[in-house]
């Protein structure tokens, strides 16, 4: 796994897949909250966020990760969550981040009926 | 030899390792005591944990020593029922009862979200504790028991107990 922060988007329909890769981690920052103010400011109203290339995600890239749902949230914009990794799910859990954002074990399935 | 040189004694099956207080370090951290819980019989799954937990006591190490171009001290003690590990800094030092748990309902409301490794070590070994005897800095002990063994020694201790 390479630990440089990468991020890339792709639309589906009109829902805005996110794809980070790396480590997410402080200095995620300067690269995801761009990007999400971008599809915020065009005025998309649905983001899945696709873990499949993260692996590690530390409590500095959660409260980046927070600071996106509180921006969604003000935008009235719903995220999803899909292919974290057992330990990822573990730790969206343990903090609460399931309550702001369904988790899907695979983007197919949380691309399904994402109102 | 005084209190702190006992406890600084190298013990028989323990793994020391040294870094610097730079972030990204912690994955260094996390690696080595992979491969420590491997080699002692952990699950993936605990050894998930235990990377992470010890990866979080790194982070706060290297931020909240708040001292530069300084070390952590990481020691690991691996046994047959459980592995310790211990994350030491000789920074500012800090007071654990002051640090309240965190809340997500309170933290969407704060423009500060931060805050969540201590809460996450908590929930990802079996026992934790400050060691408040270092004269300077912080030093977390961390403990991980292998599948069924947690149960074992307790038992074992009320039975210690019950024989008195």
């Amino acid at each position: 796994m390479t630990i440089d922060f990468d991020i890339t988007v792709k639309k589906v329909n009109d829902i805005a897949v996110v794809y980070p890769a790396g480590y997410i981690d402080f200095e995620a920052k300067e690269k995801m909250i761009p990007a999400f103010h971008e599809l915020l400011d065009n005025k998309i109203k649905r983001i899945l966020i696709n873990f499949q290339n993260v692996k590690k995600i530390n409590s500095m890239g959660i409260s980046v990760i927070l600071e996106i749902i509180d921006e969604a949230n003000e935008r009235t914009a719903k995220i999803r969550y899909s292919n974290l990794s057992r330990m990822n799910v573990k730790l969206f859990k343990m903090i609460g981040l399931a309550e702001y954002g369904e988790i899907f074990p695979s983007e197919e399935e949380a691309l399904q009926n994402f109102p | 030899m005084n209190n702190e040189e006992e406890k600084n004694k190298p013990q028989t099956r323990e793994i020391r390792l040294e870094l610097p207080t730079i972030f990204k370090n912690e994955l260094v951290a996390e690696a080595t005591v992979r491969q420590i819980a491997e080699l002692s019989g952990f699950t993936e799954e605990q050894i998930e944990e235990i990377e992470t937990a010890l990866g979080e006591a790194c982070i706060n190490a290297i931020e909240h020593s708040r001292v530069k171009e300084m070390k952590i001290h990481i020691s690991f003690i691996p046994s047959d029922s459980y592995l310790s590990i211990s994350v030491e800094d000789k920074g500012v030092g800090f007071e654990p009862q002051t640090v309240q748990s965190p809340v997500l309902s309170e933290k969407m409301k704060s423009i500060y979200k931060r805050g969540w490794g201590l809460m996450l070590i908590e929930k990802l070994m079996d026992e934790i504790e400050f060691d408040e005897s270092v004269s300077q800095g912080t030093r977390l002990l961390m403990k991980k028991y292998l599948d069924g063994k947690k149960e074992e020694i307790r038992k074992e201790k009320e039975k210690a107990v019950d024989k008195k």
